[in-house]
């Protein structure tokens, strides 16, 4: 991916894998990364990547599709 | 040998299936949703792969439906226990294995009550008719077995489905016997939970058993622990499949029940249950004719049984003929089947039967030596 990403943070792998997947379909390009989140709140979790401007599309097909976006 | 004992586990398994494994060990052996290396990713997508191909032969309505456990025993044992509490009360039937018959007598000692309906073979209308006698107020959920394991008697499972839902009540299957063979699609059956083991029809290997949930009843957990998501937070995650996950799964399995289940769908499974009736029928043909047998179910259907067979030889108590039948190589189920219940209804408690059971692999020249040695056994009983 170029340009500036930003991150969604997903519960599980799983449904990270199934977000990319539906993304991908839908013409967003994205990755997934595992990372810990920076305030501790949830530790282990999974960010699915994309283009800054895809973020507001891509926030949308995931949650609309039953995957669990965390604040 | 000859080998049908396929109730109790399919073998040989098809061709791919060890590939399969070993490509795991060697290069996708790190744990699966824990790291963020080469190596952990396609572990990780070993395991995806495998729960989108299942919840798609199931009819699954997503891929995180689909739970890996350690058996069939242990998704029987997770939504008996996750579903029922003191003071609620289940249904099941008077055909099931210990898997779930055990986890019932357990559950009694919590204050859960159960009835047992009792299943008339051939007669599906009268088998939903006491599902729904046995219903209370506080009847939570009905769980039972999709066909027995010993007689291989089909449950009308659409129709108790349908009685369940129209009366608000959980209903759960123990697929054990059918998964893989007879057809389970969750688009049109109305079952909340299946349960079923990867290495008995769907090809793959022990170790390994799917949950699939099909409803959005939070189930309590059994097992709780790491599951490589929400690490810092102490309580269990209550998303899907997560939930029900903890511990490392058993990535060699999930990858060969990927190879099982791509088997299947290349061979056709209506072909493949086809195929294996057919043996049966060439089994129960001569069985029944023959006056030093016993068989104890009408002759197989599709509609209405999975392709296996129990019977006995007259005089000649079950385990001594799979004994005799072994030392011939011909490898075969005796006993009791972990179904007391199933023999106490058939009346064969006091000895259990023999058992027979073909996969795809299973030629008729098989099934002709297996009639060909019974039939030498009865000659001078």
């Amino acid at each position: 991916m170029n340009g500036i990403t930003k991150s969604i943070k997903i519960g599980s792998y799983t449904l990270a894998m199934r977000g990319c997947d539906l993304l991908r379909q839908n013409g967003i390009a994205c990755e997934i990364r595992k990372t810990s989140d920076a305030d501790g709140r949830y530790g282990c979790i999974y960010t699915i990547q994309v283009n800054q401007n895809s973020l507001w599309s891509a926030e949308k097909i995931l949650r609309s599709s039953g995957i669990m976006v965390l604040p | 040998m000859i080998y049908l004992d396929n109730a109790a586990t399919t073998w040989p398994k098809p061709r791919g299936t060890a590939a399969a494994i070993a490509e795991v060990l060697s290069f996708r052996g790190a744990n699966p949703g824990r790291g963020s290396y080469r190596m952990a990713e396609l572990s990780s997508e070993t395991v995806y792969k495998c729960r989108c191909r299942a919840a798609a032969f199931f009819g699954a309505s997503a891929p995180e439906n689909v739970i890996f456990t350690p058996s069939c025993t242990h998704s029987i044992n997770y939504v008996l226990k996750g579903v029922l509490s003191a003071g609620d009360h289940v249904i099941i039937s008077d055909m099931e294995h210990n898997a779930v018959t055990r986890p019932i007598k357990q559950l009694t000692r919590r204050g859960v009550q159960f009835s047992k309906a009792r299943v008339h073979e051939g007669d599906p209308d009268a088998t939903v008719v006491e599902f729904r006698r046995c219903m209370r107020a506080n009847t939570k959920l009905i769980f039972c077995t999709h066909a027995s394991n010993v007689f291989g008697i089909k449950l009308p499972v659409a129709a108790i489905g349908e009685l369940a839902h129209r009366n608000g009540i959980l209903f759960g299957m123990d697929c054990a016997q059918s998964a893989g063979t007879a057809e389970i699609d969750l688009r049109s059956l109305k079952a909340d939970f299946l349960c079923m083991p990867a290495h008995k029809g769907l090809y793959g290997i022990m170790g390994l058993g799917l949950l699939i949930i099909n409803c959005s009843q939070k189930l309590a957990t059994v097992i709780e622990g790491g599951t490589g998501s929400l690490s810092g937070v102490n309580e269990q995650p209550d998303f899907l499949p997560d939930r029900f996950e903890s511990g490392t799964l058993n990535v060699p399995a999930i990858a060969a029940l990927d190879t099982g289940i791509g088997f299947i769908e290349s061979v056709g499974r209506q072909r493949l249950e086809a195929h294996e009736m057919s043996l049966i029928w060439r089994a129960y043909d001569v069985f029944s004719s023959m006056p030093e047998c016993t068989l104890y179910t009408a002759r197989p259907e599709t509609d209405t049984h999975v392709p296996l067979l129990s019977f006995n030889i007259n005089g000649i108590p079950s385990d001594e003929a799979a004994q005799r039948l072994g030392s011939m190589e011909i490898a075969v189920r005796a006993g009791f089947h972990c179904a007391g219940d199933a023999h106490r209804k058939m009346g064969t408690q006091s000895g259990g039967t023999v058992r027979i059971c073909p996969s795809v692999f299973t030629s008729e020249a098989e099934i002709d030596q297996l009639i060909a040695t019974v039939k030498e056994m009865t000659r001078n009983l």
